[in-house]
C-alpha cells in the first residue's frame, strides 16, 4: 500500500520523460565494452551502467543472505543503501551543475528557441525529481527491486548530459556572433 | 604506451593472482606526494613517462574490473590475498578493517560512485572474512582462490 503513491509517480515521471527525450536520445541502448567502461570508471560525469546494475545486484544480496548472519546481512543493506543514495545524490548534482552552466550560457545567447528550452527544463525537473523518488524508494525498498529504475533513470541522466556540449557550442557561438554585430 | 604496457602486464602482472594484489600492486607504485607513478625497470626499457602512463592505465583497468565485480568474487580475492600475505589471517582481517589500508589504493579522479562502491564491498567483504574466520577458523588457511579468478 505505502508503494503505490511512489510508483505511480515513478510511472507519470517515466511518461514524461520519455515523451521529452529525444527519439535519438534512445536509440542506442547497448552493453559497453570493456574500454567504454574504463572510460566511463574515470568520467566523473557518467557511471558505467555495469555499475549501477552491481549496486542494485540481486546476486550480492543472495549471497551475503546464503551466509545466515543477521548482523551481517544488516551490515551490507546498510552499506549498499548508503552507496545507493549516493550514488543517486551525484548524479542530481551533475545534473544541476550542467543546467546552471546552460542557463549562464543561455542567458548570452541571442536566439532562445524557447519550446527546446522548455523541454530541456522539463527533462531536468523529470529526472531531478526522479532522483528524489530513487532516493525515498532506497530507504525502504530492496535494492534488486530498483534495479530497473535505478538503470533507467541512469541512462536519462548520461542522456541529458551528451546533450550539454551541443548546447553550450551553440550558445557560445550564438553569443559570439552577438558580440561580433555590437 | 602499448610496449611499456604489454611489457607491465607480462613481466610484472600476470604473476600476480587476482585483481585485488594488482591494485595493492599498482597502488604501491604511486608517490603518495605527487601521485606519480615510478617503476625502476620499466623506466629503464621505455621511459619513465611512458612508463608512468602504463602503469596509470593498468591501476584504472583493474580498479574498474574490481568495482564492477561481483561481492562473492572480491571475497574470494581478498581470502587469497589474505592467505598470500604470509600473515595471521585473522591480525590481517583486523588492521584492515581498523586502518582501511585500502583507501589509498584507488585511483586518482576516479569515478566517486565507483570507489564508494568498491570500499563499501571491501568493508563488507572483510565482514564475511571474519564470520569464516568464526564459524571455520581453518577454513581461511585452507581456502583456495576459484581458478575463474586467475588471470
Amino acid at each position: 500500500m505505502e508503494l503505490i503513491i511512489p510508483c505511480a509517480i515513478a510511472f507519470v515521471l517515466f511518461l514524461l520523460l520519455f515523451l521529452a527525450t529525444p527519439a535519438n536520445a534512445t536509440a542506442d541502448e547497448s552493453i559497453l565494452d570493456e574500454e567504454s567502461l574504463l572510460h566511463a570508471c574515470h568520467t566523473k560525469a557518467q557511471c558505467p551502467p555495469q555499475l549501477v546494475q552491481r549496486l542494485f545486484s540481486r546476486a550480492d544480496w543472495e549471497f551475503i543472505a546464503n551466509l545466515h548472519s543477521a548482523p551481517l546481512l544488516r551490515i551490507f543493506r546498510k552499506e549498499r543503501k548508503a552507496v545507493a543514495v549516493r550514488w543517486a545524490r551525484q548524479i542530481s548534482s551533475e545534473l544541476s551543475r550542467a543546467m546552471q552552466e546552460h542557463t549562464r550560457a543561455a542567458r548570452r545567447s541571442a536566439d532562445l528557441k524557447v519550446a527546446s528550452e522548455l523541454q530541456l527544463f522539463f527533462r531536468f525537473a523529470g529526472l531531478r525529481l526522479l532522483c528524489v523518488l530513487l532516493v525515498v524508494l532506497i530507504g525502504f525498498a530492496d535494492l534488486h527491486t530498483l534495479a530497473g529504475l535505478a538503470t533507467k533513470m541512469s541512462q536519462l541522466a548520461a542522456e541529458f548530459l551528451s546533450t550539454r556540449p551541443a548546447l553550450e557550442a551553440k550558445s557560445h557561438t550564438t553569443a559570439s556572433s552577438t558580440f561580433d554585430t555590437l | 604506451m602499448n610496449n611499456s604496457y604489454q611489457d607491465l602486464l607480462e613481466r610484472s602482472l600476470s604473476k600476480i593472482n587476482g585483481d585485488l594484489s594488482r591494485l595493492v600492486y599498482l597502488a604501491s607504485t604511486r608517490d603518495y606526494n605527487t601521485g606519480n607513478y615510478h617503476h625502476e625497470g620499466l623506466s629503464a626499457r621505455h621511459g619513465a613517462e611512458e612508463a608512468r602512463a602504463a602503469l596509470e592505465t593498468a591501476h584504472r583497468e583493474v580498479f574498474c574490473r574490481l568495482a564492477t565485480c561481483s561481492l562473492e568474487e572480491l571475497s574470494a580475492q581478498l581470502e587469497s590475498y589474505v592467505q598470500k600475505s604470509q600473515e595471521v589471517p585473522g591480525e590481517v582481517v583486523h588492521a584492515w578493517q581498523e586502518l582501511e589500508p585500502y583507501r589509498i589504493a584507488m585511483p586518482m579522479d576516479a569515478n566517486p560512485a565507483a570507489v564508494h562502491l568498491l570500499l563499501s564491498n571491501l568493508k563488507v567483504a572483510l565482514k564475511v572474512l571474519q564470520l569464516r574466520q568464526k564459524t571455520n577458523p581453518a577454513a581461511l588457511s585452507s581456502a583456495s582462490l576459484p581458478p575463474s579468478l586467475v588471470r
